[in-house]
């Protein structure tokens, strides 16, 4: 009882503080605001990314001399495959006599990307032997990025009739060019990559990872609470009572889980409403991270301040731990490097963000329980220093 | 049976014996001044026999309860008014002290009765709303008092609590240990201040180096002091000459240099204020004051342990 008197006074301390309330309400929403907004381009999920037009100087063998339906008889189809009308959508095809005048055009920027067709190809490929064309990037890497997969589309076919020559003999020609007609006719198709829950947007992935990250700070709150009561002597007093030690430990690390839940909810509400987070389904297994990043991070911050001696040293620490941990887990931008992606997986950031982002992505309950798991452990382990530390150290003056 | 007995406590910290082997005994419904400089153990002893320390050996009973078995049920008996200030500056004075009345086990009704009594006794009713930062110093004692008198217990511990403040409040303060004691209330109280012990406490324990030299009523321990007074010199121009003659004279028993002076102490002051005079005046020493006091507390402190309690 008397551990809720605690508790609740806490409680109201903390949130009477205008400023408090700012960093722990506001600031949040303000930063998932700004990171979703700036760094959206970086999620490929966004439907807002659009791609120009490439200008593509290509240099091919004189294909003059043989009609367009001989052409495709013969298995390359180039011409039709370059006046296809999604083809000509995303790319200006211009003919260049040589290499040279190519990549010029490409130094000039005059072009975006150049594609450079052996005089024997033809040949080769009718004969069932390796082929190869050179692609020749410009400046733009998305407009690079584009063509690239635009030509390496039309290749894979080349080479899939290539294997059916190899296989069957010349009368494979026959049987590949029957299954080429079956085929879609274009080998581009537009589509939009988040429609069916399959990724997620900026403003999901920083409203959980901002989440966590504000989580685990009110851990700070703890220890600077505990440090403070020191500090002012009212830890003296409150020992004088007929409190046991344990309860008025319990009683500050309770409010400060209460406000920290109270900040969840309004995270999730707040980005929910505002930003149009979608959460997922699953509220129980969100409500249960949550809970498990605020145990993690108030034993965190227990052990911390109970280990350090000025409570200066404990606050700096607790927040160098948190930043480190969010950077690791990606919490500030999705990490490229792989060797940082795996020292992000010894955080408690990393489990609780992939849990909450396959929750939002509708993933099964049973592959997020795997992710919780893990979370699971590693607040157990926090517990279990927070008690040998409490044990060791005590809380009194 | 006495309210509080202290039995042969012992205290250590690491190898300094911070309390020795000290044994007092308060009854019920007095007030007790625990008087000593600093260091003597004071803090110690009050802390062991409110269980905020554990003792190394003896015991400590508070109304027949060991502390050292039942500490809750000691603690809520005791209120402890702490020599620094105990409060959380960014709640009002209503809401701290509710707050620590609330961990005394007072709820509802009773309990906005005894914050309204308890801020009225200590002359803060009209200020329970506001916060104490806006507080004078003298305020901020009041309210670390009532904090501790919301739950009215048998036993009030104060240490020092007048320290640093301006006279009206300390006067309201003292006022108010003898008002509390008038209702009941068993006091500890601990100071330097000599004067607000002898004029306050029942009877006093003079602590020093862990345990009690001499314990009794200002009158008891006055009268072990007797025939022993003090004449405080303030004069300029006293040179190795006149020590050395004052020194030589037979009933001067001992010879303190201060800031501005010599303190003198003699079995009679009148018999040898002529002698002191003349001593002064042969060596050109200027006498701008002098003034002869009968024998305190201090004397006493002084007699048995050659310091004083500022020392």
């Amino acid at each position: 009882m008397k551990l809720w008197t605690i508790a609740w006074f806490e409680l109201r301390m903390l949130t009477r503080t205008r400023a408090v309330l700012l960093n722990l309400f506001l600031l949040p929403m303000v930063l998932i605001f700004i990171l979703g907004n700036a760094l959206s381009s970086n999620f490929k999920g966004e439907a807002e990314a659009s791609v120009e037009q490439a200008r593509v100087m290509i240099v091919e063998p004189n294909t003059e001399r043989m009609p367009a339906k001989e052409e495709i008889k013969a298995g390359l189809g180039l011409r039709e495959f370059l006046n296809s009308p999604e083809i000509k959508q995303r790319m200006q095809v211009e003919k260049t006599a040589s290499r040279e005048e190519a990549v010029e055009a490409l130094t000039r920027g005059e072009a975006d990307f150049a594609v450079v067709i052996p005089p024997d190809f033809e040949e080769r490929v009718t004969a069932g032997k390796e082929a190869h064309w050179e692609l020749i990037p410009g400046k733009d890497s998305m407009k690079n990025y584009v063509v690239q997969m635009i030509f390496h589309a039309y290749l894979d076919e080349v080479n899939r009739m290539q294997a059916a020559i190899i296989a069957l003999g010349p009368r494979g020609i026959g049987e590949a060019m029957g299954t080429m007609n079956g085929l879609e006719e274009t080998y581009v198709e537009t589509a939009t990559l988040n429609e069916g829950g399959e990724t997620y947007s900026a403003f999901q992935y920083y409203a959980a990872a901002m989440l966590i990250m504000f989580l685990l700070y009110s851990g700070l709150s703890a220890s600077i609470s505990l440090s403070e009561e020191k500090r002012k002597k009212t830890l003296y007093r409150l020992n004088s009572m007929p409190v046991s030690t344990l309860e008025i430990f319990m009683g500050k690390i309770a409010g400060n889980s209460l406000v920290a839940y109270l900040q969840a909810a309004v995270i999730i509400c707040g980005t929910s409403w505002f930003y149009g987070v979608d959460w997922g389904s699953h509220l129980w297994l969100l409500i249960l991270t949550c809970l498990l990043v605020v145990i993690a991070s108030m034993m965190l911050s227990v052990i911390i301040t109970l280990l350090t001696q000025s409570p200066a040293v404990a606050r700096s620490a607790v927040v160098t731990v948190i930043v480190v941990m969010t950077f690791l887990s990606g919490g500030f931008q999705p990490l490229p490097m792989e060797i940082i992606q795996r020292m992000g997986e010894f955080t408690v950031n990393h489990w609780a963000l992939q849990a909450i982002l396959r929750l939002m992505l509708g993933a099964d309950p049973a592959e997020v329980m795997h992710y919780l798991m893990m979370l699971g452990l590693f607040c157990g382990l926090l517990l279990a220093a927070g008690i040998v530390s409490y044990r060791k150290v005590g809380y009194h003056e | 049976m006495a309210f509080v007995e202290v039995n042969n406590v012992v205290k250590r910290y690491g190898d300094k014996l911070s309390v020795d082997h000290l044994n007092m005994t308060i009854e019920a419904g007095e007030i007790f001044g625990l008087l000593g400089p600093n260091g003597a153990g004071k803090s110690t002893t009050m802390n062991m026999i409110v269980g905020l320390l554990p003792m190394d050996q003896g015991s400590i009973t508070v109304d027949g309860i060991q502390v050292k078995e039942r500490p809750i049920d000691v603690k809520r008996r005791i209120g402890l008014v702490p020599q620094d200030l105990a409060l959380y500056e960014n709640m009002s004075a209503a809401d701290n002290v509710t707050f620590f009345g609330r961990l005394y086990g007072l709820r509802g009704w009773e309990l906005k009765e005894r914050v309204k009594e308890a801020l009225r006794f200590v002359g803060l009713e009209e200020r329970a709303k506001q916060l104490p930062h806006t507080f004078s110093g003298g305020m901020k004692r009041r309210l670390n008092i009532a904090c501790s008198i919301v739950h009215r217990p048998k036993l009030i511990i104060m240490d020092e609590p007048t320290v640093g403040i301006d006279p009206q409040s300390r006067n309201h303060i003292l006022e108010s240990v003898r008002e509390l004691n008038r209702m009941g209330s068993t006091v500890i109280y601990t100071s330097h201040y000599m004067e607000e012990v002898a004029s306050l406490c029942d009877r006093v324990a003079i602590v020093d180096q862990g345990h009690v030299i001499a314990c009794g009523t200002e009158q008891e321990l006055r009268e072990r002091v007797a025939g022993e007074e003090k004449i405080i010199m303030t004069a300029s121009g006293i040179g190795e000459a006149v020590l050395f003659e004052l020194k030589q004279h037979p009933r001067i028993t001992r010879i303190l240099e201060t800031e501005h002076g010599l303190e003198l102490y003699t079995p009679s002051s009148q018999n040898e204020l002529q002698d002191i005079l003349y001593i002064c005046a042969k060596h050109d020493a200027v006498i701008h004051s002098v003034v002869c006091e009968q024998p305190t507390l201090e004397t006493l402190f002084l007699n048995l342990t050659g310091r004083t309690l500022r020392d």
